[in-house]
């Protein structure tokens, strides 16, 4: 595309912007009456020459009084520096080595163009095939729940990973199921929502940790460590690592 | 400024009568932790609680005789299911039946 345009109208002078809004154009606003004006339009044709990644519009102030309105110029020539419709600076008056300068500083080299655009979201990131899909139903949900239950013998719903708890009773827990070499695994609930409020629904238990063993809520922390206290937890255990 | 635990809020006021309503306890005490666990990433999230987030009770009721302690943990969910809907996080539960209660006094 030619990178010097005379505008001749306020639609052609939209239409040339709107073509590539990454482009950079350099508006000159002349007029026949002022002598300056005759030296500076030689200066631009002579920068849209060197600078071609730039889009050079000369456009007569008084021909186009809408555009120049637009700009808010009250004398010429001026020159205004755009990226698509962002302005980018200004030069007033008989300014060539100024102006120069702008052309320089802004439309130097071709602006970046990406090599693909989209105007979508990012997708969702789905890490395990037991995350939910986009809309499930309670039944949906109540399936996924039991099979996260039953996933292995011993199965801690917990906040944060046995690596990393993010909770004191989650901590806890973990250290108590490894003490008495509990094999277990376990499921992050603040990585999911519907799991987080389903489960407490399902098990009629409000909080967590909350560990399942063989598929059914034996309870929290409290009752683990009172398991364990009682020698309870090592029948349980001796089921679990044998 | 560590919170002085001798006041006793609302909530920690409410399960009190709640339990004491439900389960008419030979015991009842009641502590406020909320501010050991002020630092935890969900409190964080919600800037610090309100100071009234997890309490450890500790109960000694007839009602707790023949239950397992998972029943008799649920005893004390169903009773205080209004705090944790709300600002409860967590409780932690110490349930005995009168005979459990270990005598101390004893040489």
């Amino acid at each position: 595309m030619s990178s010097f345009v005379e505008v001749t109208s306020p639609e052609q002078f939209k239409e040339l912007l709107s073509k590539d809004l990454n482009r950079v154009s350099i508006i000159n606003f002349w007029a026949d009456f002022a002598e300056p004006c005759k030296q500076m339009n030689q200066v631009f044709q002579e920068l849209s020459k060197k600078y071609p990644a730039g889009l050079f519009l000369q456009v007569e102030a008084e021909a186009q009084p809408d555009i120049a309105e637009s700009f808010d110029i009250e004398a010429v020539p001026s020159f205004i520096l755009l990226r698509g419709h962002t302005l980018l600076g200004r030069v007033a008056g008989a300014d060539a080595s100024g102006l120069t300068q702008q052309v320089e500083k802004h439309a130097a080299a071709p602006t970046y163009t990406p090599l693909s655009r989209t105007d979508q979201t990012p997708a969702r990131a789905t890490a395990d095939i037991t995350a939910p899909t986009a809309e499930e139903t309670p039944e949906e949900l109540d399936k996924r729940l039991r099979g996260l239950m039953n996933q292995s013998q011993v199965v801690l719903f917990m906040k944060g990973s046995p690596d990393t708890p993010r909770c004191g009773f989650s901590r806890k827990i973990v250290g108590l199921l490894k003490d008495n070499s509990v094999q277990f695994s376990s499921f992050d609930i603040l990585t999911d929502e519907a799991v987080r409020q389903g489960l407490k629904k399902l098990n009629d238990w409000p909080t967590y940790p909350q560990l399942i063993v063989k598929g059914e809520l034996v309870g929290g922390l409290d009752i683990v460590q009172e398991m364990i206290n009682s020698g309870e937890l090592s029948p349980t255990a001796r089921l679990i690592v044998d | 400024m560590k919170p002085d635990v001798s006041v006793i809020g609302p909530v920690q006021a409410s399960i009190e009568q709640k339990l004491t309503v439900k389960l008419s306890p030979k015991s009842l005490t009641i502590s406020n932790d909320s501010w050991q666990h002020r630092h935890h990433a969900a409190m964080r999230a919600e800037g610090g609680g309100n100071g009234e987030t997890h309490f450890t009770v500790n109960i000694v009721s007839d009602e707790f005789r023949g239950k397992s302690t998972m029943q008799r943990h649920r005893m004390i969910y169903a009773a205080l299911s209004e705090e944790l809907a709300g600002s409860v996080h967590a409780l932690s539960l110490y349930t005995k039946a009168p005979e459990e209660v270990e005598v101390v006094s004893q040489a």
